[in-house]
């Protein structure tokens, strides 16, 4: 009897270490609500998982150049963004793994950018893609792959090993989305409004190797593996932006690889005039992305290109997707419409 | 079992604070953890081996060495690296004969590299666009690694890193060795 | 339980292994030397000269490298368990016990994961016997458990955060002197005291988790009022071994008031060399100084501690400066650079934020109350139901976490998440 209730008493304790350990843990991650938003995209996609036709995953190209309530308007095609801060296309593949556990969509576009890089920029983008992802086999496959150095794996399941320092520096933000969160995208898509016209861009500088790594290559070919066992066609775009410069070798390269695979692939940076982009006002960081402007433009433009090329269908006809979007389109607009 | 789990604890913290300790003597050659010195003192550093330096409107641009805008003429444009959600600290100076690029270090602007975009301007030592390798040769030598078609030529923590397309210079770049 | 000491011993060789087989090879070699010249010992005399050479000639030639600039192999922890075999063959030359036989049990002497790479010292008689009948308990798993937490927490909430002060200081002798000399020669003293008493704690704390004491390394050194007393109460081991194989042997206080300071200071002088070679200059301070210091006693014990304290920071110079003149020199300026006004209007929070320093305070303060009452504490501590105790190692751990400076996090100019 003594020892059962010695036993109860440990365990009392430890459970209260569990729950304190846990809060702390919350109360030092950061949030990513108002600040560094980027941060909660990955998360905002678990209520809205199912039903899209369209998923798009890539980097900063996808989530400020594609926006899906425009595409809906448009043709009425349902999609949704999965795209992260410089999210390297190891972990795009277990973006689009863990995507595919929540749905099977009918073409997965991707946005080829991230094949130039084969090592990470910066830790604190590892975070922005990783921290509210869910526990799954794929988080922990984005971990080890995303990992630098001077990381450790248990600083993942134990964000407090990372984020303790911020206990002296925590702001109302913190406390304030401590049990609950806030999201800013709509379907993935971030809306910026602001316009900084493009101006003299760095010379455009020959490269001394325009070879994508191996590793890149390997993920392409997982990725492409992982869509065709799905039954879900693969489509290669690369974003139209001036800067950093898409060379015609990359494009070269990536034509290659898509021919190889019978994959569609589309160059949208030789189709800028095209799609009727002004680089002096549908662009908010001067040639890198677009703003709400350009988006709206490239968004009608590829809609149509998803609508003819891979028969994508028009669910507007659909009462429960239409009264869906319908509220959806109006938060749109009213964010669209409201002060910047 | 009990025990095991008790041994595996203490084994993963004899080897946690083996890692503590490892990371304190600064010199890597340093067999013994220092009895009582656990701050990890440098040694000195050592001179700066001499490097490649390039001389612009009478100012000697070194990389890796400190940018002071102030003492060039104003660029035509500052041309700052955004990157996806966070601010990039990378920012490139354009001049009519080059472009700098220079990062913040913590303290202030460090040069990393310097481009040369006019091929009217050489080198210090005066190779141009345009030129081929055995000129590249007969002014630098043949101690060179090859990249692709890059060939870089190092001296102390600068390199001189040019491109060649069907044996002609295309590019010359200044740069710090990281 | 001699299943799980082959574990322990296996762990130790795998652990070092990890740091570069050569090392291991050297390890092995010199474990193997003074086994067997141990054993030929009590028949062939001079065998104890082979190992004792062997072992002193490899450690004053990694003492000398940066002199000779010889390139040798990297063997970690090796200061120590030299140390540690001389004193067995010594031991056993003098027939204070008889050589093991046991090659298993005498390895598991030298590779003892606990106190491999950091000490303490110990003595072949007080080892065996205390691994040959080591029981771990739910009491000492407890205690050591405690204890190897606060030693963490020692080293990452109090030494790392002074570790950012101290290394800014020092990272600019020549226009950080006088004034910010001194802060950093005081502050270098509890960090180098949190640090080392803090690894001590973990290593004995881990060690009595698993049953087996170790020697106590510190007993609140800064308490103490003259050198002699300090150098009984900091690096205990160290001290212990130097007292019995140098000391004594080159004839002690036994043959007259001179040859006594002359035997200290080459006590000292060794000491200095086992640090390192840049710390002879030390070394010799504090020599002069055990032979002297007593003399400067007062009555009042709180101004004899003060005054220890004080110049005991003066001589870490030595360790904060690594080049003997520059720390001369600094010592120096704190008698001839009078920039305490511009220190105090410039100085600012040195690296640390205002938040840090309180941390710091009050961890400290924690540090002084813990060292002046530790008795009562632990038996305090180990009197407690099983529950308490839980929760005092959970507290410790959260503490830790929370307050440590450690990780990525660290750096707070490279850190992107202060922008919050």
């Amino acid at each position: 009897m003594k020892k059962i209730k010695t036993f109860l008493s440990v365990l009392a304790v430890l459970l209260v270490f569990v729950l304190l350990l846990s809060f702390f843990n919350r109360l030092l991650t950061p949030k990513y609500a108002t600040e560094l938003v980027e941060g909660s995209m990955i998360a905002q996609y678990y209520g809205e998982a199912g039903n899209h036709d369209v998923i798009f995953i890539g980097d900063c190209e996808v989530y400020s150049n594609f926006s899906p309530m425009e595409m809906y308007r448009q043709q009425g095609i349902t999609a949704y963004v999965r795209g992260t801060s410089q999210q390297l296309i190891w972990q795009s593949y277990y973006v689009l793994k863990e995507t595919l556990k929540y749905e099977t969509p009918k073409v997965v576009v991707f946005n080829v950018n991230s094949m130039r890089y084969d090592e990470p920029v910066k830790e604190e983008f590892h975070r922005l893609t990783i921290d509210k992802m869910k526990w799954s086999a794929e988080k922990v496959g984005i971990i080890n792959a995303s990992m630098t150095e001077e990381e450790t794996f248990l600083s993942y399941v134990l964000p407090i090993l990372r984020y303790h320092s911020r206990l002296t520096e925590l702001t109302s933000e913190d406390w304030e989305y401590l049990f609950k969160d806030k999201y800013s995208t709509y379907n993935g898509y971030l809306m910026k409004k602001e316009v900084l016209p493009v101006g003299k861009l760095p010379v455009k500088r020959p490269l001394a190797d325009y070879q994508f790594s191996d590793i890149c290559y390997d993920y392409l070919e997982k990725m492409a593996q992982l869509c065709a066992e799905n039954g879900v066609e693969l489509v290669l775009v690369k974003a139209p932006s001036l800067y950093p410069y898409w060379y015609d070798e990359y494009s070269a390269q990536i034509e290659d690889f898509a021919q190889a695979h019978q994959l569609r692939y589309y160059d949208l940076t030789q189709q800028i005039d095209t799609i009727g982009l002004d680089f002096s006002q549908d662009t908010y960081d001067a040639g890198l992305h677009l703003n709400l402007s350009g988006a709206t433009k490239l968004s009608g433009y590829f809609a149509e290109l998803l609508a003819e090329n891979h028969d994508i269908p028009d669910r507007r006809q659909d009462a429960a997707i239409a009264a869906e979007y319908e509220e959806k389109l109006r938060l749109y607009d009213e964010a669209a419409n409201g002060g910047t | 079992m009990k025990k095991l789990i008790a041994l595996l604890l203490a084994v993963l913290m004899v080897a946690a604070l083996a890692a503590c300790d490892t990371q304190q003597p600064a010199d890597p050659k340093d067999t013994t953890p220092p009895a009582t010195n656990p701050s990890g003192n440098t040694e000195p550093s050592k001179p700066a081996e001499e490097g490649f330096s390039f001389i612009y409107e009478g100012v000697e641009l070194i990389p890796g060495a400190p940018f002071d805008p102030s003492a060039l003429p104003e660029a035509d444009s500052i041309f700052t690296v955004p990157s996806c959600a966070i601010e990039g600290t990378d920012n490139v100076y354009s001049y009519p004969a080059l472009e700098l690029t220079a990062y913040n270090d913590g303290s202030g602007e460090v040069i990393y590299s310097i481009y040369l975009t006019d091929a009217d301007t050489s080198t210090t030592e005066g190779l141009y666009v345009g030129d081929d390798l055995a000129r590249v040769t007969e002014l630098y030598g043949t101690t060179y690694t090859e990249n692709g078609t890059e060939l870089t030529f190092t001296k102390g923590s600068t390199c001189l890193c040019l491109i060649l397309n069907d044996g002609t210079v295309i590019s010359i770049e200044y740069r710090m060795v990281v | 339980m001699p299943m799980m000491n082959v574990f322990i011993f296996l762990a130790g060789l795998a652990v070092y292994a990890g740091y570069g087989l050569p090392g291991l090879g050297y390890l092995v070699a010199a474990t193997l030397l003074s086994y067997v010249t141990a054993l030929l010992t009590p028949r062939l005399r001079p065998m104890m000269w082979v190992s004792v050479a062997a072992n002193a000639l490899m450690l004053v030639l990694l003492k000398l490298q940066p002199v000779t600039g010889m390139e040798l192999i990297s063997a970690m922890g090796v200061s120590y368990f030299s140390l540690q075999l001389i004193s067995y063959n010594v031991d056993v030359w003098k027939e204070k016990y008889p050589p093991e036989r046991n090659l298993y049990r005498f390895a598991l002497y030298v590779t003892y994961l606990p106190h491999l790479f950091i000490g303490p010292i110990e003595r072949y008689d007080r080892f065996a016997p205390a691994m040959q009948n080591r029981r771990m308990t739910v009491d000492a798993f407890f205690h050591g458990g405690a204890r190897a937490l606060w030693g963490l927490t020692k080293k990452l909430v109090i030494a790392s955060r002074l570790g950012v002060i101290i290394g800014a200081i020092s990272a600019k002798p020549d226009s950080f002197n006088g004034a910010y000399a001194l802060v950093a020669m005081l502050l270098y003293s509890f960090q180098l005291y949190s640090d080392f008493s803090g690894g001590m704690d973990m290593v004995l704390g881990i060690s009595q988790m698993l049953g087996m004491p170790l020697s106590e390394n510190f007993d609140t050194p800064y308490f103490s009022r003259s050198f002699q007393e300090f150098w009984r109460r900091w690096h205990i081991t160290l001290g212990s071994w130097l007292r019995e194989y140098v000391y004594i042997p080159l004839g002690g206080n036994r043959k007259g008031t001179l040859r006594k300071y002359l035997n200290t200071v080459i006590t000292f002088l060794v000491s200095g060399l086992w640090h390192g070679v840049q710390y002879l200059l030390w070394g010799l301070f504090n020599g002069i100084f055990v032979c002297f210091g007593t003399r400067l006693q007062t009555k009042w014990k709180t101004l004899d501690r003060i005054g220890t304290f004080l110049l005991i920071s003066l001589l870490w110079s030595f360790f904060i400066w690594p080049d003997a003149l520059t720390a001369l020199k600094m010592v120096g300026s704190v008698f001839t650079t009078f920039n305490y006004g511009a220190f105090f209007t410039t100085a600012g929070t040195l690296g640390l934020t205002v938040a840090d320093w309180i941390i710091l305070g009050a961890a400290l303060l924690l540090l002084w109350g813990y060292d002046l009452w530790h008795k009562a504490l632990r038996q305090w501590f180990d009197r407690r139901h099983v529950a308490v105790r839980t929760a005092v190692i959970c507290a410790l751990a959260l503490l830790v976490m929370l307050f440590g400076m450690y990780g990525i996090g660290f750096n707070a100019q490279a850190f992107i998440y202060s922008q919050f």
